[in-house]
This record gives structure tokens, sequence and C-alpha cells, in this order.
């Protein structure tokens, strides 16, 4: 079957990221990576909160009042509520005061350049209950209430990789892989692997050495999302900081994860469930995550050198990194 | 028939008119293929249930990806304007990775 197939591969940036795309596609054709690369560029055109004319900014800049919203924005919306509901309140999109109160106010590559990049004064946060949006079906609007704004950085990129994903698979691509910036989904027609197509191979970062691996996993028809607290982190006069807000505190949380890496069903679901449980810690977090994702596997690094497994994950260790 | 009468009877006649012509109106809307495509788009937002993006196929209509189309249709290709993106290449065997993002 591979005979009549090649493997073509395209990698780019965008979402200030990195993406990747490979495809099984017929010899002699092209795949359609002109819309692979216009869908990554649309995507952060609507949900960058650092583009002041994105969707998003201009739905955080409305103070209160209805705006129009996307197919898109209404379908993350609704994702999102779904997240929110899952996680309890940890995965919220709400939390951008603190966020940018923490530091994290511009694109992360200008953190480090802008002087005023310190910690400022840290919202208190109270958890609510409900959404912090309201849709507006019929008309197609959404509004937030005055003086909240949102951040959807934490579950667009998997959704995006999700969206093209099934895009490309309804065009003709057997099996593929589409990631961005670590998050990741593959297919295979041949999930079962009789079609003799190889199965994927994805690399995880070593949490202290990100570009070294430090265990592979091989899929079919999976997706998998890092989340760590080591990765986006910067100094401020009162310590360092991350980019993983904890709604309870409203500061960067402070559990015994350092990296996890979810194996799930879509990209979207296995990125939230990450940070998740990098905020819940190890034991909560593998209790949260049996309890909503059974059948789901998952792989913690702690902050004393332990790997921890959860449920199933066909996983190879590096010697270095085995306890 | 009294004067009076006469204007009030076309003040009533006006009035029905107008609220026919808006009922019409508002029926042939929501008869309207872009209003279907929205009520279809919709079902789950009204609902409430919780939302996976899964795989689509090629019978299935997807709101997002045709509005996204229908985006590049008109013109509005975006990545043309954003300078260096790399480059197709071919790769076997294939190996990704998964970081902290």
């Amino acid at each position: 079957m591979t005979r009549d197939r090649t493997l073509r591969a395209i990698r780019f940036r965008a979402m200030n990221t990195d993406i990747e795309a490979a495809v099984w596609w017929h010899r002699g054709g092209e795949p359609p990576w002109d819309d692979v690369r216009d869908w990554f560029a649309y995507v952060e055109r609507k949900f960058s909160r650092f583009l002041p004319d994105s969707e998003l900014s201009r739905l955080n800049a409305a103070g209160g009042a209805p705006v129009p919203a996307s197919a898109a924005m209404l379908e993350v919306l609704r994702l999102a509520s779904a997240c929110r509901e899952l996680t309890g309140g940890l995965f919220d999109p709400a939390i951008l005061p603190n966020l940018e109160a923490a530091g994290y106010a511009v694109s992360f590559e200008r953190i480090g350049a802008r002087a005023d990049a310190a910690e400022g004064e840290m919202p208190p946060r109270v958890r609510e209950t409900g959404d912090p949006w309201t849709i507006h079906p019929d008309l197609r609007m959404v509004s937030l209430p005055k003086g909240t704004r949102i951040d959807l950085g934490g579950i667009v990129k998997g959704w995006a990789v999700d969206k093209i994903a099934g895009w490309l698979k309804a065009r003709g691509a057997e099996a593929g892989l589409v990631g961005a910036g670590g998050d990741l989904r593959a297919w295979s027609d041949g999930a079962d692997g009789t079609d003799g197509l190889p199965p994927w191979t994805v690399d995880i970062a070593d949490p202290w050495v990100p570009e070294r691996s430090c265990a592979a996993l091989e899929i079919r028809e999976a997706a998998v999302a890092t989340s760590s607290v080591l990765g986006r982190r910067w100094q401020t006069p009162q310590g360092s900081r991350h980019h993983l807000i904890d709604p309870r505190t409203g500061k960067p949380g402070a559990s015994d994860v350092a990296q996890c890496t979810v194996v799930g069903e879509t990209a979207a679901d296995a990125e939230v469930a990450a940070k998740t449980i990098c905020l819940l810690g190890s034991r909560d977090g593998a209790a949260w995550f049996r309890a909503v994702r059974p059948q789901g596997g998952a792989v913690l690094f702690t902050f004393d050198r332990n790997v921890i497994r959860i449920g199933s994950i066909n996983l190879s260790l590096e010697r270095s990194i085995r306890r | 028939m009294r004067k009076p009468t006469l204007a009030a009877l076309r003040k009533w006649a006006i009035g029905i008119g107008c609220t026919l012509s808006v009922a019409v109106l508002f029926q042939q809307a929501k008869e309207s293929d872009a209003f279907q495509k929205i009520q279809n788009i919709e079902p789950q937002a009204r609902s409430g249930a919780p939302d996976s993006p899964e795989m689509t196929s090629p019978q299935q209509e997807d709101g997002v990806m045709d509005e996204w189309q229908s985006h590049r249709r008109r013109g509005g290709g975006l990545y043309e304007r954003g300078g260096d993106f790399g480059q197709s290449e071919t790769e076997t065997p294939f190996r990704s990775r998964t970081r902290a993002s």
C-alpha cells in the first residue's frame, strides 16, 4: 500500500510556535500545504491576544458590549466551556489579568527584552461558577462582563491541530500527523497496522534539557500534548514566574509536577489535561485523570526527578531518565 | 361612514399590513440557507452540551472550516503576508516531538 503513496512533510512558524505536518500522500501530488499554512495564520489572526485587531482582542476590549463572533470563536468558546466543567474550573480562560500581572503581558519572545516585564499588582482571584462569557447564538454574538478579559491560548493550538487534521483526512490523507508547539494529532486509516503504514514516533522533550529527548511514544490514532512549568519561565524582582496560572490562587501554580505529557483522543483535550495535572500535582492530578479519562495515558516528571506513568501509555524511556 | 371611523380603519389596515409584512420577512429569513446553516452550527451552544473537535468526514459540514475557506476565496488568504514559513520536504522516517508549549 505504501508503494502508491509517499510521505510528505512541512515545517514552518506560525502562532509564535513551530508547526509541523506530515501526510502519506499519493505519488506525484502535492499536499495542500498552502491551506495548512493559511489555516494557522487564520487562527492566529482570530485568537492572538498580542494582535490588537484580532477577534479575541476586540472581544476583550468591548467593555461588556456584545460583539459579532465567527464560527471559530463560537466553537472554541463552547469547547472551553466543556473543558472548564471537566476540570472543575482549573482550566479558566479568565485568568488573563493574573497572567499579565505575573509578567506575561507581551509575547513570550519579548518578555526578556522588556524592562517592565516585572511582576505587577496581582489581582485577587475568586473562583466563579459558570462561564465568564455569554453566547447569543441566534445573533452570533458574544459578550464578556465588563472588566473580564480572556486568554484562549491554553486550548487554541490543540483545537487548531484537531481541525486541520480532520480537514486533511477528509481530503485524502489516509494517515498523517499535525503538530503545533508540541500539541499534536495523528491519524491512520489503517489504525490496526494492516495497511503497512508505520506508526508515528513522537519524542518527548526532557523537562530539564528541552533540546534533548527523554522518551519516545509510538502512536497511530491519537493526540499528544505536553505542558511544563519549566518552559515559559521568566524572572521578576519577586522571583521566577511561569505561565500556568492556578485559578484557585490567581498565581502561577506550585505543584510537584514539572512536566506532563498526555496521550488522548484530541489534541485540545490532551492539552487541557496536561495543564490540569501540572496544576493539581502528581497525586491529585493522577486521581483526576483516571476519573475523567480512564482510557487515557500520561507521563509525569516531578521536581524530585520521579517519572510517573498513568494509565495505558506505550512509552520507551531513555536510560538516563529511568528510575 | 364617518370621517374619524374611516381614519381609524385606515390606521388599523396600515398596522395589520405592516405586521404581515414583517412576519413574511422573518419567515423568509428563517427559511433561508444562511439561517439554516447557522442553526446547524449552533445546536450545542443552545443545549450547553460539551463539545470535542472530532475528525470530519467529507460528507460532514463544518461551519468553521467553511467559514475559513470562504474567507480564503474572498481573497483573505493570510499566510502570504507572513514572510518565511519554511518549505515542503519529504522525510522518511518522520519523527515528531512533543514539548512544553
